[in-house]
């Protein structure tokens, strides 16, 4: 799934390492989730919400295939 | 939390906190006890297909060996477990590809070697289908890389 995590993590300057700390996750979770290899689960998402102070839409784009 | 490397097919023992890292080495460390228990066992069984020790096979030795490789496995499980519940949903996914792909090994592997046997006149046994199960999980460990972690 599409997502806009990278730029509401720089919007935050925040590093992978820091947003994978706040949401209680491994770095490699989060780079895998900026990549859109990895669908979060829905309490990440909302740890995720939470951080970043951005909505659900704002966050994931959902692409209908 | 745990990191995973070498494409997929490791745990970076490092990353992980004291914490994990005892749950985790102490379980990795029970589950190779009760694999060398399990080892004598088969040898009152047969292993290899060599003549196994019959005669001894109901004796109090191996009696006591048989119970070590029931208790060091459930308490290393026990302690995998506990290890599992702390990590990411990354990690966690890993773990259910790695066993879904060990699965498909056995299957697919294992029918292959038996299927061929009359052929080479090779009769698989329980460590090849192990062997099997271990090229699964290999399998799955690098598709999991590709899929989830690859740049």
């Amino acid at each position: 799934m599409k997502n806009n995590l990278k730029q509401f993590r720089n919007d935050l300057n925040l590093s992978q390492e820091e947003l994978a700390s706040k949401t209680g996750v491994t770095r490699q979770t989060i780079n895998s989730i900026e990549k859109g290899k990895f669908d979060p689960s829905l309490s990440l998402v909302f740890k995720l919400l939470k951080v970043l102070e951005c909505s659900l839409n704002e966050l994931f784009v959902y692409e209908h295939h | 939390m745990a990191k995973i490397t070498h494409y997929g097919q490791w745990l970076d023992i490092s990353s992980l906190n004291p914490v994990d890292k005892k749950n985790y080495l102490t379980s990795v460390t029970l589950f190779l006890f009760g694999a060398v228990a399990w080892g004598i066992h088969l040898s009152s069984v047969g292993i290899f297909y060599d003549t196994p020790d019959i005669e001894n096979a109901k004796s109090s030795f191996y009696t006591v060996v048989r119970v070590v490789v029931i208790i060091s496995w459930i308490v290393s499980s026990l302690y995998y477990m506990k290890f599992l519940k702390t990590q990411d949903e990354l990690i966690i996914r890993w773990n259910e590809f790695i066993g879904s792909w060990g699965a498909i090994g056995f299957l697919s592997f294992g029918m292959l070697m038996s299927l061929l046997s009359p052929y080479l006149e090779f009769k698989p046994g329980f460590y090849e289908l192990f062997l099997a199960f271990a090229i699964g999980c290999s399998i799955g460990g690098l598709r999991f890389h590709n899929k989830y972690l690859a740049e």
